[in-house]
């Protein structure tokens, strides 16, 4: 019997979201790392290229929130879903310039 | 010019006219006598700075004091605009102080020409409430690791392009800045190369972050509001992160978790100590190396009954006594951190 995935909301903001053209998706998937390359698939080439680097990896200094919580502080993006989280994903900001 | 180094007297409010608040002092809930008696810094008088404390003198805050150490640049001119082409060059503390003065003299304004690091103990210990208008990294750590010690409210923004932010701490009751890492990850890679480069690296100008007007005023305009409403103590504060979108004219907010073991403001810390084992073996290099990717510092100090250990030595060699305390000092902190060291 095939796996059954946690249905999980993704926000996504600022640049994230002038690329994706949407605010929040839904996506089914057993960890963040999933849900990236389900990401990558879902928008076109830009999106990816804001995401990721060149050997597929997460950029470094996007925040992946799960709940309120960084991944950072949970196990990175093998962090495990379950049903109804939420995740944002967004650069940092600045300061007062 | 000087900056004004030691606080004045503290005097009331002069009040020329309550004509000046007259349309405010018809809002449900309003206290123009407490907000006389309040004081609030506002740290960094960039373009969210220069905002957030005109709206402060303006509304009739008794005392503000504004903090920088930077001096007017041509290229501040498009969003700081309490300053003029005649002011570059001048620091900007000084010329804030001035045009708020003028702003409105039943305000006290407090100008210190200096780092946010530099402000001394008897400023701090009679304001109610923090601004953070800063623009780097370090300093606003450092902000928030004060107003942690001090169970001081801390009113963060900051802003980047068409986008911006904001973020409400009052320590021990809302998630501080450290709780989740959003500091910028560049900074901790910079943090981790060895002294003599990082100071290279230093030396080298900050880069440049597109900037708006526009922005800044959304952004200072809800940390004034926020401070106004807790200052009053009305209404409902911001309690999530609150992102703004100016290009698609979005807020959007974000539940941010405290964290159990945030190394400023969880018990686990503050009240009981954290434990850290160190390895036997383990120079004071290795183990700063691991201080600086456990805890996001910068360019620890260990200091260990009462003296600071230089890189060659080794906690392992030194008799250390189960749970004996270590203290780690940092420019991103405003008071060492305790350690309770265990040798493995």
């Amino acid at each position: 019997m095939a796996e059954t995935k946690p249905t999980v909301t993704v926000r996504l903001f600022t640049v994230l979201r002038m690329l994706a053209g949407e605010r929040e998706v839904q996506v089914e998937a057993l960890n963040v790392k999933e849900v990236i390359v389900l990401l990558v698939e879902r928008f076109d080439s830009k999106f990816q290229k804001m995401l990721l680097e060149k050997d597929g990896s997460l950029k470094h200094y996007f925040h992946v929130l799960i709940n309120g919580r960084h991944i950072r502080l949970l196990d990175g993006i093998q962090t495990s879903l379950k049903e109804g989280d939420i995740i944002a994903i967004f650069p940092p900001l600045g300061g007062g310039y | 010019m000087a900056d004004q180094a030691k606080p004045e007297e503290k005097r009331p409010p002069i009040y020329h006219t309550f004509d000046r608040y007259a349309r405010q002092l018809l809002m449900d809930g309003w206290d123009q006598e407490k907000l006389a008696r309040s004081s609030v810094l506002v740290a960094g008088v960039g373009a969210l700075g220069t905002i957030t404390a005109l709206d402060l003198v303006l509304t009739g805050i008794g005392k503000v004091v504004v903090v920088d150490f930077d001096t007017i640049e041509m290229s501040n001119l498009s969003r700081q605009f309490l300053y003029t082409d005649q002011d570059i060059g001048e620091p900007k503390a000084v010329v804030a102080g001035q045009r708020l003065r003028a702003a409105n003299p039943d305000v006290q304004v407090l100008s210190l020409n200096r780092s946010i690091q530099q402000v001394p103990n008897t400023v701090w210990d009679e304001i109610d409430l923090i601004v953070d208008g800063l623009d780097n990294f370090e300093a606003r750590r450092w902000l928030n690791s004060l107003c942690v010690q001090k169970k001081k409210p801390l009113i963060h923004g900051g802003m980047f392009g068409w986008w911006g932010n904001v973020q409400r701490v009052i320590p021990f009751q809302t998630p501080c800045l450290e709780c989740q890492p959003l500091i910028p990850q560049e900074r901790l890679q910079k943090a981790c190369t060895p002294p003599g480069q990082r100071r290279k690296t230093e030396e080298e100008p900050p880069p440049k972050f597109p900037a708006l007007l526009s922005v800044a005023t959304v952004i200072a305009g809800i940390q004034f509001q926020e401070a106004l409403k807790h200052l009053l103590g009305i209404g409902k504060a911001l309690d999530n992160f609150l992102f703004y979108d100016g290009l698609y004219q979005r807020f959007t907010t974000l539940k941010l978790a405290m964290n159990p073991n945030c190394f400023l403001c969880s018990d686990r810390f503050r009240i009981k100590g954290e434990i850290f084992t160190i390895g036997r073996g383990e120079s004071i290099t290795e183990l700063k190396n691991r201080l600086i990717m456990t805890f996001g510092l910068l360019d620890p100090k260990i200091m260990f009954r009462g003296r600071l250990l230089s890189d060659d030595k080794i906690l392992g060699r030194m008799r250390v006594k189960k749970k004996e305390p270590i203290f780690v000092n940092d420019d991103s902190l405003a008071q060492p951190l305790k350690l309770l060291i265990v040798i493995k």
